[in-house]
């Protein structure tokens, strides 16, 4: 029986890894099947499999898109984009390294895709004006993709993965921080030294004080009159700032769980910002990806309720091989398949592979599993564009930017442009999170 | 700097400051860097860009900025408690809005260059509305205008936005009080008006050259 849900499941999740622009559809009919299923073979019921979906997840997921689409109102990020521009005097390698450490900072606090879809307008305004060439343009919005996808990694609330561990229970806040933050801070240092020999970013023909003055006058003056609006700004920073003590300093033992956090958390920025946080409320809620996740977690469920990821624990510990290399194993595949699916579903589907396989080790060892994967997690997102949400959003605004090159030429970021990056990325994620993971075994 | 990449450079300047704003920008700060280098830019950007060879040929008799006649424009808008700007011209659309705190203004939202509009009207702290050519009857009215900016004027005719023959034809020209054409070069254009049409001055209820 098991193999019918895991066929439902593999076959939902390669499906909307094909036609990406069908997936909803695809997950959701998925999951209503794998209720169908489940029902008429008395696995479990509709009911069941709804009880076991961790509504805390989904609640931290939405109370912290509220938060950010708050901050979004007060024109933070827009005018911070302009200020890091400004800072670096809009000289490319610098202009694209301390890009890359905003993003990863921000990342680990709000939701990387809306931070991501303000900063991009502001940065494409300078690479039209400096006149950057493919490779820099490749160079630079790949390490961008890669340090979002880090900073998502470094905390609890910065992306699915650890959220889930956080709204699960899996792992307390101070515990994921701090021994992911080190990791993904190493693992962006080494794809930084590894990607600054193909840095050149335009031609050197005399010109590049002339183009960073441009670039650095034309956004200012294109910004000239944006201020940052504190009307939402104070809110929204007050209720992140709040969550952030909760989740610190409240003991699980109170009765206060993270997801209350941010629920409250939320509820607070959404009353701060008056009528719009009510907007924000009825029509800025990604309701998206709460189906998406949702649809599988059902999906998931089924599967679990029919010893799916128990027979793949058992038989991934049965492998002929000392615990560690079978760790070694298990987080080599679900970088491979988070490449292949992207992070939600593999983070969904192997996390119960995961419990299993913590169950055999010490406390201290489990807590290094758990970031172990998060850490794959992270090393599949940055393989391919594909694998995360922000590549093929940043590949579109790209394209209809229309962005030319030195001599007029086309400029691409495509999965192939992007593809060598993704590959040096992928390689030193992977191996932080394997020998982190190991020294901790 | 070659042509390409500089010719990007200022329609990515030009969408959303306006030809002649962008032109004076690019003007100032290539002088600042390195003297001689807007020289240049006037060469190699004119020839595509008739705003730019327009504003080089100023830069060249001595003018250091943006022709405004601000004053001429409040007089023309007296009684107007309503008006609709088509095109942008960021310096011009600054004065104005500083100038008449009790004005309704509105932006028509269209351009013949890249503009990201979202971001031009948060330069004005939600003084200026968007208006879609379609929303533009709703604007209409006995205190009600249309401006646009004139790129030289000579004695019988003037470059405009295309946006503007696009938004006011004889239906909208009647709805309307004042159809205000605001001239922002000082002197006609030395080469043929690409990005701009050109239309009678008799077109305009008031023109300020």
């Amino acid at each position: 029986m098991s193999l019918a849900f895991a066929g439902i499941l593999l076959a939902a999740l390669i499906a909307q890894a094909l036609w990406p622009g069908a997936r909803l559809r695809v997950v959701v009919s998925g999951a209503a099947l794998s209720c169908l299923l489940a029902s008429l073979r008395g696995v479990s019921t509709t009911a069941r499999l709804f009880a076991a979906v961790p509504w805390d997840v989904l609640t931290i997921l939405v109370g912290l898109g509220v938060v950010t689409e708050v901050l979004v109102a007060s024109r933070l990020f827009s005018l911070m984009a302009v200020r890091v521009t400004r800072a670096t005097g809009a000289r490319p390698w610098r202009f694209a390294l301390t890009f890359a450490l905003v993003m990863y900072v921000v990342s680990g606090l709000v939701n990387n895709l809306t931070a991501l879809l303000l900063v991009l307008p502001v940065m494409l305004v300078v690479f039209r004006v400096l006149g950057v060439t493919q490779r820099f343009l490749s160079l630079t919005l790949g390490l961008l993709l890669v340090a979002c996808n880090l900073g998502g990694a470094a905390t609890p609330i910065g992306d699915f993965p650890a959220i889930l561990l956080l709204g699960r229970g899996a792992m307390r806040f101070g515990v994921y921080l701090t021994a992911a933050a080190p990791r993904t801070a190493l693992a962006l240092a080494l794809v930084v030294v590894a990607l600054s020999w193909r840095r050149q970013a335009s031609p050197r023909d005399g010109t590049e004080a002339l183009r960073a003055a441009l670039t650095v006058n034309t956004l200012e003056a294109l910004h000239r009159g944006i201020r940052i609006d504190r009307r939402y700004l104070l809110p929204g920073a007050a209720a992140l700032a709040a969550m952030l003590l909760g989740w610190v300093l409240i003991p699980a033992s109170t009765g206060i769980g993270p997801e209350l956090i941010c629920w409250l958390g939320a509820a607070l920025s959404l009353l701060g910002a008056g009528k719009v946080g009510e907007t924000i409320a009825r029509r800025r809620v990604d309701v998206e990806a709460v189906l998406f996740l949702l649809s599988l977690f059902v999906m998931v469920g089924a599967a679990r309720e029919s010893h799916l990821f128990t027979d793949i624990a058992r038989w991934l510990t049965a492998l002929p091989l000392s615990p560690a290399a079978q760790v070694v194993v298990f987080l080599v595949a679900a970088a491979l398949l988070t490449g292949v699916f992207s992070a939600g579903p593999s983070m969904a589907a192997l996390l119960d592979v995961a419990d299993a396989l913590a169950r055999q080790h010490p406390r201290e060892a489990r807590d290094a599993l758990y970031v172990g994967l998060a850490m794959s997690v992270c090393a599949g997102s940055s393989l391919f564009l594909t694998a995360a949400t922000a590549g093929p959003l940043t590949q579109s605004l790209i394209e209809r930017a229309g962005l030319r090159g030195p001599d007029g030429e086309p400029l691409r970021f495509g999965f192939r442009e992007y593809l060598p990056v993704g590959l040096v990325a992928f390689a030193l994620i992977l191996s932080v999170g394997i020998a982190s993971t190991l020294a901790a075994l | 700097m070659s042509d390409p990449s500089l010719a990007m450079a200022f329609s990515a300047a030009a969408g959303e400051l306006g030809m002649s704003a962008a032109s004076w920008l690019f003007l100032r700060t290539l002088a600042a860097v390195e003297a001689g280098a807007e020289e240049a830019a006037i060469e190699s950007l004119g020839a595509q860009f008739p705003v730019m060879a327009a504003v080089g040929a100023a830069w060249r008799e001595g003018h250091r900025g943006p022709r405004c006649d601000l004053e001429g424009v409040r007089a023309r808008l007296d009684g107007v408690t309503r008006a609709v700007v088509l095109g942008v011209e960021s310096a011009h659309l600054d004065a104005l809005v500083a100038a008449s705190p009790g004005l309704e203004l509105g932006l028509v939202t269209e351009s013949p260059l890249e503009a990201d509009f979202e971001r031009i009207l948060a330069n004005f702290g939600g003084r200026v509305a968007a208006v879609s050519l379609a929303e533009l009857q709703r604007w209409s009215g006995a205190t009600s205008a249309l401006v646009t900016f004139l790129y030289g004027v000579d004695s019988h005719a003037t470059q405009v936005s295309p946006i503007w023959l696009r938004a006011v034809g004889d239906d909208t020209r009647t709805q309307f009080r004042t159809l205000l054409g605001w001239n922002v070069l000082p002197a006609p254009m030395p080469v043929y008006p690409r990005w701009l049409v050109e239309v009678a001055l008799d077109a305009f209820t008031d023109v300020v050259p």
